[in-house]
């Protein structure tokens, strides 16, 4: 095994361990500064919804490599994104600000494997390179198929929605 | 007997994730979702460690913090905020911790267990 493909997966492993962290300090952003500020009428749940399941999706792809199926409409990973995209259409959430808790997601994935992929693992720039490529690649097609889910339920006037306001 | 702690939050999503995460450590957990319903519950019996948010709706947070301090007696006081430069330096000496939103779990319990362990005389770690 190479040392990037170690490096893979020991990233998942830490993702595995580390992973209701990465969420709660998702859910801390997307409540205090985010699109949920001030909604009362949402409980945790509520806010998490799919985000769990879409964890698991970027460890399968450290686990096992890329799966460009899963990602296609009616794969796993496809159907789990466009689960948490319509739950966010219903809760009043527009499609950019769906992208942006996307954003805030891989912001805090980053900061953990940052933070605590063992030091003694010394990676090099080809293993760093790699890890970007496959995180990263896992979460460009969970965006992909969550603005493909919503354009899926042909919304006539989007700007019927609430205002998007920016966080950071 | 498990220590109690009052949480002191407007956001319920965050109150939850507090109450879940102290609950799951042993802790008994109330919470307040504002100022007046923080201070009555204090009133009654005080609780082993508060949690203050300091951006309640329509709430001075100084105010609060000097009324939590003045009635849950020795009850130290961990301060979660976005935003934790609110506080001045004469307040800041009445809580035992600042945690910084979004805080790491590890720090959020690791705070706690500080405080309760010591009362809240030592300071605080800084946040990774």
């Amino acid at each position: 095994m190479d040392s990037s493909q170690v490096v893979l997966g020991q990233a998942a492993d830490l993702l595995a361990l580390r992973h209701v962290n990465i969420e709660l300090r998702w859910a801390q952003r997307v409540v205090t500064f985010g699109h949920f500020q001030g909604r009362g009428d949402l409980h945790l749940a509520d806010v998490l919804d799919h985000v769990p399941l879409l964890t698991e999706a970027i460890i399968a792809v450290l686990r096992d490599g890329h799966q460009p199926d899963a990602f296609e409409p009616g794969g796993e990973f496809y159907n789990r994104a466009r689960t948490h995209a319509w739950t966010r259409h219903e809760q009043g959430v527009r499609p950019e600000e769906v992208v942006d808790e996307l954003r805030i997601f891989r912001t805090e994935i980053w900061r953990e494997l940052r933070h605590r992929l063992p030091k003694e693992a010394s990676l090099t720039v080809e293993d760093v390179f790699v890890l970007e490529e496959h995180v990263n690649y896992a979460l460009d097609l969970i965006v992909g198929a969550s603005l493909q889910a919503l354009r899926e339920l042909d919304i006539p006037d989007w700007s019927q929605l609430p205002p998007f306001l920016a966080d950071d | 007997m498990a220590k109690t702690v009052l949480v002191v939050e407007d956001d319920g999503p965050i109150a939850e994730m507090l109450e879940q995460l102290l609950s799951s450590e042993g802790y008994a957990v109330r919470t307040a979702g504002s100022g007046p319903e923080a201070l009555a519950l204090v009133g009654g019996e005080a609780p082993d460690l508060i949690t203050l948010d300091l951006a309640l709706p329509d709430t001075d947070p100084a105010a609060l913090l000097r009324g939590l301090r003045a009635r849950a007696g020795q009850a130290p006081v961990v301060v979660i905020s976005a935003h934790p430069d609110q506080l001045d330096a004469g307040h800041r000496a009445l809580v035992a911790a600042v945690v910084q939103k979004p805080f790491d779990i590890d720090v959020m319990l690791e705070n706690i267990a500080r405080v309760l362990s010591t009362g809240g005389d030592t300071p605080s770690r800084p946040e990774a």
